[in-house]
């Protein structure tokens, strides 16, 4: 099913898995830490939970290693039944899908709020999918080779911008630092966990790879490129607005960079640098859920891709439209959070276990 | 027939490429760069009590015609009146050909009459919401009546206020400018704080003292002069220069010293349920002026003898303003909670809720750590006979 040519570096995966995590989560982060945390101190829990993840990411890289060619949709299929290896792999298949149109529907709301008011919802989000299925249509190569292209100036961009907002960073809003002691940081540790998913795509990306066995290496370092901005935005967003402005702001992350103007050089305000890489990396792990959906949908039925290709894009549109309100963008995305993390530990340790207890590997042909 | 398909794709493109439905031409648009807040006369009937003036000011692009723009006022203000401010706002659309957008507000004025018996919150909560307003606008009190800041003879009386607010590294008498980010983060957290205010006299323009706001209320309680307001900066330590003058105790001169750095720290005890503070302040500068006949600076006698006569100025400066938030408003304008917060946190969390009401009664002590570093060109006045 997958060509010999359809493989990616070690490089290009760690690349995938940080375009893949930096989404939706980053501009809503630091209020939805503080608000269960209520200290300034949700940072650490940011970096907590980075930290449990990677941790967790070593028992899902360790199940694939069993099956380094294939993907979850098969390999399922070898170690629980056929039967219920399809549940599963329909389960995983509509959440990328959900997944995908959440991330859709929440850059067209960012878009429509701050960008362009007057534009309707469906200008910005069919053109954002018609691109996704054209680049999809190329198949794991250009995928990747386009993600290789976007996370450099993401990365510049977002440090330039988050440096010049030290402009109204107050150190007081900061301290103390684990003052009411270890269990807010605990509490806030749950809630990242939206914006902390990503790493499940490897359960399909991982058959992709050219040198399984560095499928730890990747998964560490993919996850540490966003820990890090997830970590630096945090903590900026906290110094600037403080624990109670932070859990007011809808999106607080772009009120912080609307707290500042530079006059005198040649741009004022940067919020617009920031949305504009964001909007980048959304298009990044939108194509990557799409992507994997339709790929475990013509792997399932052992069918052609392209037609599921053309034929989920209406689907995503109706799915991304779907929510009434911006409350309910926000439940949806909690919700696929959780749905998330399931595909992240308790299925993958499961899986793994019984691969383990039946002995079932991965048999090369030859 | 691929001929065909090419074109149509073409086409299609052209569809995509064709233009922003957002787009609006700059000479239609005109920017809104400063907003006033009065209160408005009450009208006859009951719900037209408690109503709020809105003033704005806008620039719009005009060509860049010399001759006419030299004798053109290059701003427009307009006012309107209602209950809230978006109402007022879409009045505006029934009063100029172009309605105004607020992305570039640089400064809000909100005179002090109105703020004495109006919640701030509820007052700029459309400009908390709105996307346009940025939060780096800055907001100012006026003593009079706040539309007349608006008038002041400038080029845009707006771009003069926001000047004018960035002056800090030259006067200490300044508060440090309050952005409307900063302003709902203290909102939020229920904290007084401290604003500037403004008065305008016959088309000028000054800024003098404070307007406090208490935490709790979110309404103004008091105001204080351009001197408190020094003393207040030299508590919280938002010093970046300025001056201090005092009197050569020996020839009753004046002695000017020109401040360039000031360190503080605010630091707190609790002891068995007992507040106090502990403020360490400490300043370096120069001589700049001093009208002392005998005045060598190139003795150390006399400078220690300035040192000392300073530093009695600043803290007979830190004393006032020390009563009058304690004993007089009972507020706490200068981040001694805060203090409070980052040491003791678990303490704080009963206290924070009457904290300013605690506050009066709070002993704090201060100590000024004075050196002048050098003074200027010249250190003497005449060489001896």
């Amino acid at each position: 099913m997958i060509k010999q040519k359809d493989q990616i570096t070690t490089a290009q995966a760690i690349v995938y898995i940080s375009s893949h995590m930096t989404a939706m989560g980053i501009l809503t982060l630091p209020r939805v830490v503080t608000s269960a945390t209520q200290t300034p101190d949700g940072w650490l829990s940011v970096l907590i939970s980075g930290l449990l993840l990677i941790l967790f990411s070593m028992v899902l890289i360790k199940l694939c290693q069993r099956f380094p060619e294939e993907t979850f949709y098969q390999f399922s299929q070898k170690i629980i039944g056929k039967w219920f290896g399809i549940l599963l792999s329909l389960v995983l298949i509509i959440y990328f899908l959900l997944l995908g149109a959440f991330e859709v529907r929440g850059m067209a709301e960012v878009t429509h709020l701050y960008l362009l008011p007057r534009t309707p919802f469906m200008a910005t989000v069919v053109p954002f999918i018609c691109l996704g299925v054209y680049l999809i249509v190329g198949g794991i190569n250009p995928i990747a080779r386009l993600f290789d292209i976007l996370l450099p100036p993401t990365i510049l961009v977002f440090l330039i911008v988050i440096l010049l907002s030290l402009k109204t960073f107050e150190i007081n809003n900061l301290r103390p630092i684990l003052g009411m002691g270890v269990l807010p940081v605990v509490k806030g540790i749950q809630p990242t966990a939206l914006s902390l998913t990503g790493i499940e795509s490897m359960l399909v990306v991982f058959s992709f790879m050219k040198e399984p066995h560095k499928g730890i290496k990747a998964a560490t370092i993919g996850i540490s490129i966003p820990l890090f901005f997830y970590i630096m935005t945090t903590i900026f967003t906290i110094a600037s607005l403080g624990v109670a402005g932070v859990q007011t702001k809808t999106w607080p992350v772009l009120s912080l960079f609307r707290q500042f103007e530079y006059t005198g050089i040649i741009f004022e305000r940067f919020e617009t640098f920031i949305l504009a890489i964001w909007i980048l990396q959304i298009f990044t792990t939108f194509v990557t859920c799409y992507y994997i959906a339709v790929l475990g949908l013509s792997q399932l039925f052992q069918t052609k891709i392209k037609p599921f290709i053309f034929g989920l894009a209406p689907i995503l549109y109706l799915i991304a439209l779907s929510p009434k309100n911006i409350n309910d963008v926000f439940h949806f995305g909690n919700l696929l959070g959780y749905f998330g993390l399931l595909f992240i530990l308790p299925i993958p340790l499961m899986l793994l276990l019984i691969a383990i207890w039946r002995g079932k590997k991965h048999v090369s042909a030859s | 027939m691929l001929q065909l398909r090419r074109i149509a794709f073409v086409t299609c493109i052209f569809l995509l490429l064709s233009g922003c439905w957002d787009s609006r031409d700059i000479d239609q648009i005109s920017f809104i760069v400063g907003s006033a807040f009065d209160k408005a006369p009450d009208g006859i009937s009951d719900n037209q009590k408690n109503r709020v003036k809105l003033t704005i000011q806008s620039i719009s692009h005009t060509p860049s015609d010399t001759e006419s723009s030299n004798s053109k006022q290059k701003y427009q203000n307009i006012s309107g009146i209602g209950d809230s401010k978006l109402e007022i706002i879409r009045q505006f659309a029934l009063k100029s050909e172009h309605p105004g957008i607020g992305s570039h507000l640089k400064v809000t004025i909100i005179s002090e009459k109105l703020l004495r018996d109006m919640n701030l919150q509820q007052l700029l909560s459309f400009h908390e919401r709105t996307y346009e307003v940025r939060d780096s606008c800055i907001m100012l009190i006026s003593k009079g009546v706040a539309a007349n800041a608006l008038k002041i003879s400038a080029e845009v009386p707006s771009f003069e206020l926001v000047g004018i607010s960035a002056n800090r590294y030259k006067t200490a008498n300044l508060i440090p400018p309050m952005t409307h980010g900063k302003l709902q983060s203290l909102m939020e957290a229920n904290t007084s704080f401290i604003v500037q205010t403004i008065q305008t006299h016959q088309k000028e323009i000054k800024f003098s003292g404070g307007a406090l706001i208490k935490g709790d209320t979110k309404k103004l309680v008091g105001l204080l002069n351009e001197k408190e307001v020094k003393g207040l900066n030299w508590i919280t330590g938002n010093i970046k220069g300025g001056i201090v003058k005092a009197k050569d105790p020996k020839t009753k001169g004046l002695l000017l010293y020109d401040i360039t750095s000031v360190k503080n720290e605010i630091i707190p005890h609790i002891i068995k349920d007992h507040i106090s503070f502990n403020v360490n302040i400490e300043t370096k500068g120069r001589l700049n002026e001093d009208w002392v006949l005998a005045g060598n600076a190139f003795s150390n006698k006399f400078i220690n003898r300035a040192e000392l006569a300073i530093k009695a100025e600043i803290e007979k400066e830190i004393s006032q303003t020390l009563k009058k938030l304690q004993k007089e408003y009972h507020i706490d304008a200068a981040g001694f909670g805060e203090q409070l917060r980052i040491h003791y946190p678990n303490q704080w969390k009963q206290m924070e809720k009457n904290w300013d009401k605690q506050f009066g009664e709070v002993p704090i002590k201060y100590q000024v750590k004075i050196t002048i570093s050098d003074y200027m060109v010249k250190g003497k006045k005449e060489t001896s006979k």
